[in-house]
């Protein structure tokens, strides 16, 4: 069908009803026409009837009373009726008894009869009278069919034109009231496919079925728009996850590629994955041997069965973990050679699936560091025993010769009594004395010596009963006072370490004070941190310079000659040692003009842990 | 000898045509026309409507009896009819009453036609004269020969007088009409 191949609705419809209209037309002015041609023919007929009965009953007496004249005259009268082109009367005998017109007529009438000859119509018509035959008339009259036809059809022809152009034109109203929304709507349409722009709407114009189309239409628009704006942003998030997925993959290459440990990827079936530079350097393959070859080939055949078991294993229970706790692991190099491992385990879940990366630390080094470590404590373990050993030693045998002297000396003051020059008895004094020193730095020479390795009993400590009984054996002059600072504690801590520490920091303060009276305030403070006391022992002496601060905890300093100062030189020295031995520090705050301040820090709790050496 | 006899025979045969139709121009007289006239003129004439109390009341045409019409009349007679009327033809003796007759014929040249059409005056009869008579003495329609044919006259005011009415063809095949004389 040609109207298949219009592409607008518009013209469809246009051309529809065009086509209707032609149709319409046509056998409407076929039917009219044949329709007016009969009619003209019957009313020709008739008309020929009517003027023969006429003529018939008109020249009846005529033909009965042979009067030719009255009917040549009668038939004359034609002239008014120009359409009539001849007439003839002929009697009862068949002769012609009047005529009209030029036309050749025929000799004889003929029987009744009506009919046509080319452009013409002629009768014969018997004229009776009192059911007499009195003759017959025959007429020819212009029958111009032809003519009248043509006429006709002109005359159609410019009805259906005039038709077809009022028609064009109500259906070219009537298209814009019936198209112009379908057209909008296929506008629409045709930019919302174009643009792709889902927020075009279409006009309702109309409240007919197709604006009932426009609503349904603009409805789906909406439901599109949603759709695909859902798809786009479900199209962008994919992307974004793609490319965020690529990226965490790269920088996850990146980040085992720069791991400092040698770094090996495994999938479920036990194939190297991805393999990183160390684990090219430590094992001695390159990258491309290994990637795609079972693991195995980097452990020693040894474990080479039962790996894939404890694989398994593994990836059923897919923690991060280290491998082979409490064992020692052994991996294989290329060239056949092994060496002691640390592995780590964790598992990653990769696009591809579940894999294992093993994070391999050579610890070879650790290991002979270790080795060396070991053999150099018990070489230290070994020097500490005959240390000890000679320390005993030393100051059992050292003091007996000393208590030997000062047995002499005694005797001789006893046996000389009051024979003994002064100067005598001072210099035997002064020997006792230094004996008495000696013998007192031995002991402090020891006590250092033991100090971590001799086991305390752990008590707890009432600090500030402890303090005041330790204030009272140091044996203040009576101008002194202690001052003890609010909320002592109580500790549960190796009792004499800390006794010997607060003893040797008081007898420090009475024994350097410079003065008859002096106050030493003793506080403490929690650091909650370090779970640790910080204990102050603050004096009014003489003070410390600041360029002595360090040098008064080493073992034989005094600030004061001997001789004026009694004392060993080893007090602070054991205090530093102790404090640190059990993790803390010691340190002193003083101008050098007045009053000294020493803080040690001490363990709160006490646990086994909470010193290195203590149980030794 | 033969051969003429021949010739003779179609001769003969080719005169038959001619002698039949010579025979029906024998046939055709004026009389016969005229006999046909009278009978016809009964077509053309309205008498009052008394005159003929029924549909099928005959229609009677009185001649006198010793007229030459006569046997043409009653020839061309026998069988016809006028609207459906049979025809009668009435033959009258000298004295006969008129009553009935609608049409009468008579030589007015003589004694007894004029009698007869004095009887006829002021009755609804179609009175049809004959003869070279001044024109008072004719009937409503009165026959007269021209150029050899038979025509007749038709007189108005003598059939207005009758109670007659002449039809408008009957005037105008007559030879005149005028209104009275």
């Amino acid at each position: 069908m040609p109207l298949r191949r219009i592409r607008s609705i518009r013209y469809k419809l246009f051309a529809g009803v065009g086509l209707i209209s032609v149709v319409g037309l046509l056998v409407a002015s076929t039917l009219l026409v044949t329709y007016e041609m009969r009619s003209y023919r019957s009313d020709w007929e008739s008309d020929l009837q009517t003027q023969a009965r006429l003529l018939g009953h008109t020249n009846a007496p005529a033909l009965l009373f042979h009067d030719e004249k009255y009917a040549t005259e009668n038939l004359a009268t034609l002239r008014l009726k120009p359409l009539i082109l001849a007439a003839a009367i002929y009697d009862a005998q068949g002769q012609l008894f009047a005529h009209y017109g030029d036309a050749v007529l025929p000799e004889r009438p003929g029987l009744e009869v009506i009919q046509v000859i080319g452009q013409q119509m002629e009768l014969f018509k018997p004229i009776v009278e009192n059911n007499e035959r009195l003759g017959t008339i025959y007429l020819v009259g212009n029958y111009e069919w032809l003519g009248r036809l043509k006429n006709y059809l002109l005359i159609v022809l410019l009805i259906c034109s005039f038709a077809l152009l009022v028609s064009a034109v109500l259906v070219w109203g009537l298209q814009k009231t019936i198209t112009q929304p379908v057209l909008g709507l296929a506008e629409v349409a045709r930019r919302v496919m174009e643009q792709r722009n889902f927020d075009l709407r279409a006009e309702k114009t109309t409240a007919d079925e197709v604006g009932y189309l426009v609503d349904a239409f603009n409805d789906m628009l909406v439901e599109v728009g949603q759709s695909t704006q859902a798809l786009e942003q479900s199209n962008r998030d994919l992307a974004l996850a793609l490319t965020s997925r690529q990226q965490l993959q790269q920088r996850f290459q990146r980040v085992v590629e720069s791991a400092p440990s040698a770094m090996v990827m495994v999938n479920r079936e036990g194939l190297i994955e991805m393999v990183n530079v160390q684990a090219e350097r430590i094992f001695g393959y390159a990258r491309a041997e290994l990637l795609g070859k079972k693991m195995e080939i980097l452990l020693p055949q040894r474990y080479r069965a039962e790996h894939p078991g404890l694989r398994t294993s593994f990836f059923a229970d897919p923690t991060p973990r280290s491998m082979g706790a409490g064992r020692d692991l052994f991996a294989r190099r290329k060239d056949g050679s092994e060496f002691p491992v640390e592995i780590g385990l964790n598992p990653i879940e990769m696009e591809e699936g579940l894999m294992v990366l093993s994070a391999i630390v050579d610890i070879s080094e650790r290991v002979r560091a270790a080795n060396r470590l070991a053999e150099h404590a018990k070489e230290l373990e070994r020097s500490n025993k005959d240390l000890d050993t000679f320390a005993y030693v030393a100051s059992h045998d050292l003091k007996s010769p000393l208590r030997g002297i000062n047995q002499l000396a005694s005797w001789i003051t006893e046996d000389m009594q009051d024979n003994l020059p002064p100067s005598v008895d001072k210099h035997l004094q002064l020997m006792r004395s230094r004996i008495t020193r000696m013998e007192r730095l031995l002991d402090d020479l020891l006590s250092y010596s033991r100090v971590g390795r001799v086991e305390n009993k752990i008590g707890k400590v009432n600090v500030a009963d402890t303090v005041r009984d330790l204030f009272a054996l140091a044996t203040p002059p009576p101008g002194f006072k202690l001052v003890l600072g609010d909320d002592l504690p109580v500790l549960t801590t190796p009792v004499a370490p800390f006794e010997q520490v607060v003893r040797n920091l008081l007898a420090n303060a009475v024994k350097h004070h410079d003065k008859h009276e002096g106050t030493i305030e003793f506080s403490a403070q929690y650091d909650g941190e370090g779970a640790r006391y910080l204990f102050s022992v603050r004096d009014d002496g003489p003070g410390i310079p600041p360029e002595f601060h360090q040098r008064v905890f080493n073992m034989f300093q005094t600030l004061k000659p001997r001789d004026e100062m009694e004392g060993s030189g080893m007090g602070l020295a054991f205090v530093k040692k102790v404090v640190e031995n059990y993790g803390g520090v010691v340190n002193i705050e003083s101008d050098g003009v007045r009053g000294a301040l020493f803080r040690f820090s001490w363990p709160a709790q006490w646990d086994d842990h909470s010193t290195k050496g203590a149980v030794k | 000898m033969k051969r003429g006899k021949w010739i003779c025979v179609v001769i003969l045969i080719g005169l038959i045509p001619m002698l039949a139709s010579l025979a029906h121009a024998q046939q055709v007289t004026a009389t016969s026309v005229k006999a046909t006239y009278l009978y016809k003129f009964g077509l053309y004439v309205e008498w009052p409507s008394e005159t003929f109390p029924q549909a099928r009341t005959p229609l009677v045409i009185g001649v006198p009896e010793t007229d030459s019409i006569v046997p043409d009349l009653l020839a061309i007679t026998a069988d016809g009819n006028i609207k459906g009327r049979p025809i009668i033809v009435k033959l009258l003796k000298p004295g006969d009453r008129l009553n009935g007759v609608h049409i009468l014929y008579i030589d007015a040249l003589t004694e007894s036609g004029r009698t007869l059409l004095g009887a006829a005056q002021g009755l609804p009869i179609l009175t049809v004269t004959d003869g070279d008579v001044p024109d008072w003495r004719k009937g409503a329609l009165h026959f007269v020969i021209e150029n050899g044919r038979v025509r007749f006259e038709a007189w108005l005011a003598v059939a207005a007088r009758q109670r007659l009415q002449l039809g408008t063809q009957l005037i105008k095949v007559a030879l005149n009409a005028p209104g009275g004389s």
